[in-house]
């Protein structure tokens, strides 16, 4: 190099995307089981996160924290924490219907998982049960979970 | 944190009460009687009480419904007695859970 500029900065790695060989569908799964989690977090459809849809922004969250799964489903009628009804009516399509997110993980993050979701909600609802897990899992890898 | 209870209610999208779907008179009744909250999710396919599948056919909807409603138990144990009375066959499961309810926005802001 000539002339030019280099710039150091400090950055935090909060998820390292690595690519993984195709799995042998063949393969033994190994198995995850014991006492976990189920966590339900209801909140709006319309609920926002720094301008992105706050069940999408939490998924990610998740996903950076490498929680084992979590899975939204959309309600078709339901009210909450803000009091008002969520519904679809027929002839224009509702954006605020009610969504679920359903987190599963073992026991000793559930903490974890539930302040971070705590710190993100707006305004709803978190609902913490007990649950048996049983996990399989298939890849070469084993998932993120798997080595701790 | 608090214990609370949690109540799942399968039936199909075809039952009725009294001439408007099943699902939205639980809602209703819920509201009536006070209960935090209740949600109702469709499912994409589902028997129950007999072998027929329920699932979405072209011209009638038949796929199974869930209401999921959470509250604190004393209240969920007088809702259960009046939506058994709403309905002829479903399923009505609970389960014992941990309730954290977060509420930022002001009053004036909800509608």
């Amino acid at each position: 190099m000539s002339d030019g500029l280099i710039e150091v900065q400090d950055t935090s790695v909060v998820k390292v995307g690595k690519k993984e060989k195709k799995m042998d569908a063949k393969q033994q799964h190994t198995e995850k089981r014991g006492p976990a989690k189920m966590i339900r977090v209801f909140l709006g459809e319309a609920d926002r996160w720094h301008g992105e849809p706050l069940y999408e922004a939490i998924v990610k969250r998740l996903r950076m924290m490498d929680v084992c799964g979590a899975t939204v489903y959309r309600g078709i009628l339901g009210y909450g924490a803000k009091g008002h009804t969520h519904k679809q009516h027929f002839l224009h399509l509702s954006h605020d219907l009610p969504v679920m997110i359903s987190i599963v993980e073992s026991a000793d993050r559930a903490d974890e998982i539930r302040n971070t979701v705590e710190t993100m909600l707006t305004d709803g609802l978190i609902v913490i049960s007990d649950v048996e897990m049983f996990r399989l899992v298939r890849s070469a890898a084993g998932g993120p979970d798997v080595q701790s | 944190m608090s214990k609370a209870k949690l109540l799942r209610i399968h039936f199909s999208e075809r039952d009725k009460y009294r001439g408007a779907p099943l699902y939205e008179a639980i809602v209703s009744k819920c509201r009536e009687m006070r209960i935090a909250g209740a949600t109702v999710f469709r499912g994409l396919e589902g028997y129950g009480e007999n072998a027929e599948i329920h699932r979405r056919h072209i011209m009638d909807h038949d796929q199974p419904i869930i209401v999921v409603v959470v509250d604190i138990e004393e209240r969920i144990n007088d809702l259960i007695p009046v939506i058994e009375s709403m309905m002829e066959t479903a399923v009505i499961a609970t389960s014992e859970v941990e309730m954290i309810r977060v509420q930022r926005s002001s009053v004036e802001s909800r509608k």
